[in-house]
């Protein structure tokens, strides 16, 4: 990979690396759900800010926070315009055929990147400063009243947990298949119809045996040293949440509460 | 088709927290017909260079220039580097997917502007010249295959293509000694046919049999390039380095450590053996 | 090989969702990956085909979600109405594995997954329009041509994924739906 994958964690010491894992991930979701909430300037300026802040007491640079939006501008500017031609027909400043540009579209499309972006934002900030296996364990923890309705919540953590640590390895073996198919003449570009399942499954079929024979060594590895079930398998013991922790949860539930009000008044 | 490396390096994820030099200032000129042995530590950048040299990357600064093009200039045919270029990366059995033997080691070929019948007699042929059996596996799956038969359609994939250079990335690793023994005589027969073979190996005794030269990276940078006897002769330098220099030179250099007169330029069982007799039998 | 093991089924679907996020991103070297291939639904109707349903659902609902945390690709906007499709294609597909025996293997992944993939898309249809209007004008202009190109995406799909569950089983990483015992045919 030469492209630097967003999101990645970025080990620091900041104030918001410090904080809970179970904390921020349930932060991001209330932030997340706020954000589709939101429908006047006001909201999207207060939201603005806060993110703003955020990525500043995160100790992310401005740069790496802004990259991950960078790169998604090609889909931002599809969305922009496909909004702003067919959102809506009143006020069009032209007409022709389905296309109707608007300002209403305009303002639409609008709103929609920046609800993206700022999500997008948000959950950058979440895996820049929690390292995967926090972010498992604190998925772990806030399902685990799940367990009392039968769901096997220490299994479905065991499967995130050693799914997130494949994401690299899979990563790097799909890349080795990709340049080796690409040296042998491979072309993955074809536009009969017909084709293009075939030209796709030089990829495809040698990445599914790569990763499926690493799951067949790590289940008999597991198998091997008893393993028989996530049932009794030590879980993360989280440390008393702070009065950081709590103060930060604090501040987050308050603004989306500002949010929520003023939504509900226009 | 001689390659020339001219002043090149490569940096991974320039001007981010995870910038890493790759390669710095490398150059290196590669002749027809030549066996080159590349050595070097785990992360002393050997197989970003060999990517380069096919193409499949861009290096951040510098030129490749094979047959006398620079291939990352706009306008060359990647086609063309792409037929007289061969790679087998390590496990190339991983690139195996098609239902039968004869359908995936004709893959590559499929955009050569070949004939049906042309590919279907290189086919054969890979499949020979890598020992084995064209009617007995040409319609079997590869997938039911056995390790050592897979990895061998593999290369017989990218020979098929009759590559005028091949570039080999730790071919050898996992295979058993006959494997291993049969892989090298296959490369220094291609040798002998023509084909530039340059291949990346830890096992200084197999390029110490087979390589005319040997380049040897250290953190990115070129640090020898020179015949096999030459390169292998500073045995402290290359410790220092963290090469293994083979067990034929190691033996030698015990030996003249131990007060016998072996050779400095030593580098292959067979040169060592008649020494070890004249030993073995008490004199000198 | 018999019935997986637990164990092994988990880990498999583990795999399948690493492969959730870790398939877009190569497919990025192909033209129009996105839209036509449909690169993240592959591991997880292969889940729900190989390992059964819950398997298939989990792997439906944490796929997306994993891929959008760690990619941003599907945009957050959108993942309700991922999740929901892609939890019904997991559920499905390992539905119907279950209860369909032709005694042929490839017209048993063959209905379960157009099956699968006709329920996905009609639920989640379902689902924008009842539950995720919010917006669903928005969502409903992006998606149009998502719709529009699905049908490619569908005969895709049932073309790459059989010939991936044949590969396995030939390599034999995963048992065989029909074993060829040369005795009792049951």
């Amino acid at each position: 990979m030469h492209r630097l994958p967003t999101g990645m964690y970025l080990p620091g010491d900041s104030v918001i690396h410090r904080l809970d894992s179970r904390i921020k991930l349930l932060a991001l979701f209330i932030v997340v759900v706020s954000i589709l909430f939101i429908n006047s300037l006001i909201g999207y300026e207060i939201m603005v800010v806060f993110m703003a802040v955020a990525v500043f007491l995160s100790g992310i640079s401005l740069k790496v926070a802004l990259n991950s939006v960078r790169k998604l501008s090609w889909f931002f500017l599809l969305i922009f315009l496909m909004n702003t031609l067919f959102y809506s027909t009143e006020n069009a400043w032209f007409s022709f055929w389905k296309v109707t540009p608007s300002p209403a579209g305009l303002m639409q499309g609008l709103e929609v990147v920046l609800r993206v972006a700022l999500a997008l934002i948000a959950s950058n900030i979440m895996t820049s400063t929690t390292a995967p296996m926090e972010i498992t364990n604190a998925i772990e923890s806030l399902i685990s009243p799940l367990k009392l309705i039968g769901i096997p919540t220490g299994q479905i953590a065991m499967i995130l947990s050693i799914a997130i640590q494949f994401i690299p390895t899979l990563s790097e073996e799909t890349d080795t298949i990709r340049k080796a198919q690409m040296a042998r003449g491979a072309r993955f570009d074809s536009t009969k119809m017909t084709e293009k399942a075939e030209a796709v499954m030089p990829l495809v079929v040698p990445i599914f045996l790569a990763a499926f024979k690493r799951a067949d060594e790590l289940s008999i590895a597991m198998e091997a040293r008893g393993y028989r079930g996530a049932s009794g398998r030590t879980r993360k013991k989280f440390d008393p949440l702070k009065y950081q922790d709590m103060s930060a949860l604090a501040v987050v539930i308050a603004i989306c509460a500002v949010l929520l009000i003023i939504r509900l008044k226009t | 088709m001689p390659i020339e490396i001219n002043h090149v390096s490569y940096t991974y994820f320039p001007g981010t927290v995870f910038e890493a030099a790759a390669l710095r200032d490398v150059s290196l000129r590669i002749e027809d017909g030549e066996y080159i042995g590349i050595m070097g530590q785990t992360g002393c950048g050997k197989s970003t260079l060999i990517q380069l040299m096919v193409g499949l990357m861009v290096p951040s600064e510098g030129k490749i220039i094979v047959d006398g093009k620079d291939i990352n200039e706009r306008g060359y045919q990647r086609e063309e580097l792409r037929k007289k270029a061969g790679i087998v990366f390590q496990y190339p059995e991983v690139q195996l997917f098609e239902t039968t033997v004869e359908k995936d080691v004709a893959f590559g070929l499929k955009h050569s502007g070949l004939s049906k019948t042309e590919i279907a007699e290189n086919v054969r042929w890979a499949i020979e010249t890598v020992g084995l059996d064209f009617e007995k596996i040409c319609a079997e799956s590869p997938f039911s295959l056995s390790g050592g038969e897979k990895r061998r359609v593999a290369i017989a994939g990218i020979l098929a293509a009759k590559p005028k250079f091949l570039i080999l990335d730790e071919p050898i690793a996992g295979l058993d000694p006959k494997g291993r023994k049969d892989f090298l005589k296959l490369s220094g027969d291609l040798n002998a046919d023509g084909v530039t073979i340059i291949m990346v190996s830890h096992n200084a005794d197999a390029l110490a049999e087979y390589a005319q030269r040997v380049i040897i990276l250290d953190d990115g940078r070129l640090i020898m390039d020179a015949p096999v006897k030459e390169a292998f002769r500073d045995v402290e330098l290359l410790r220092d380095k963290g090469i293994g220099i083979g067990q034929a030179r190691e033996i030698a250099h015990l030996l003249t450590a131990c007060g016998y007169p072996v050779p400095e330029d030593t580098v292959r069982y067979k040169e060592l053996l008649p020494f070890l007799i004249g030993i073995g039998k008490g004199g000198d | 090989m018999k019935e997986m093991s637990v164990v092994k089924k988990s880990i498999i679907t583990a795999v399948c969702l690493a492969l959730c996020v870790v398939l877009p991103q190569a497919f990025h070297a192909v033209p129009n990956a996105g839209s036509v291939y449909l690169p993240m639904h592959i591991p997880i109707l292969l889940c729900g085909l190989i390992c059964g349903w819950q398997y298939g659902l989990l792997a439906g609902i944490a796929g997306p979600a994993l891929s959008t945390l760690f990619t941003g690709m599907p945009p957050v906007a959108v993942l309700p109405a991922m999740l929901v499709e892609c939890a019904v294609y997991g559920l499905m597909s390992g539905l119907m594995m279950k209860l369909i025996r032709t005694r042929k293997t490839y017209l048993d992944l063959y209905i379960s997954l157009i099956v699968a993939m006709l329920a996905g898309r009609i639920v989640a249809g379902i689902a924008r329009a009842l539950i995720f209007a919010r917006g669903s004008t928005t969502i409903a202009t992006w998606t149009t041509g998502y719709f529009v190109t699905s049908l490619p995406g569908i005969i895709i799909q049932l073309v790459l994924l059989p010939s991936i569950v044949f590969a396995l089983m030939n390599a034999g990483l995963i048992p065989r739906r029909y074993p060829k015992s040369a005795g009792l045919r049951l």
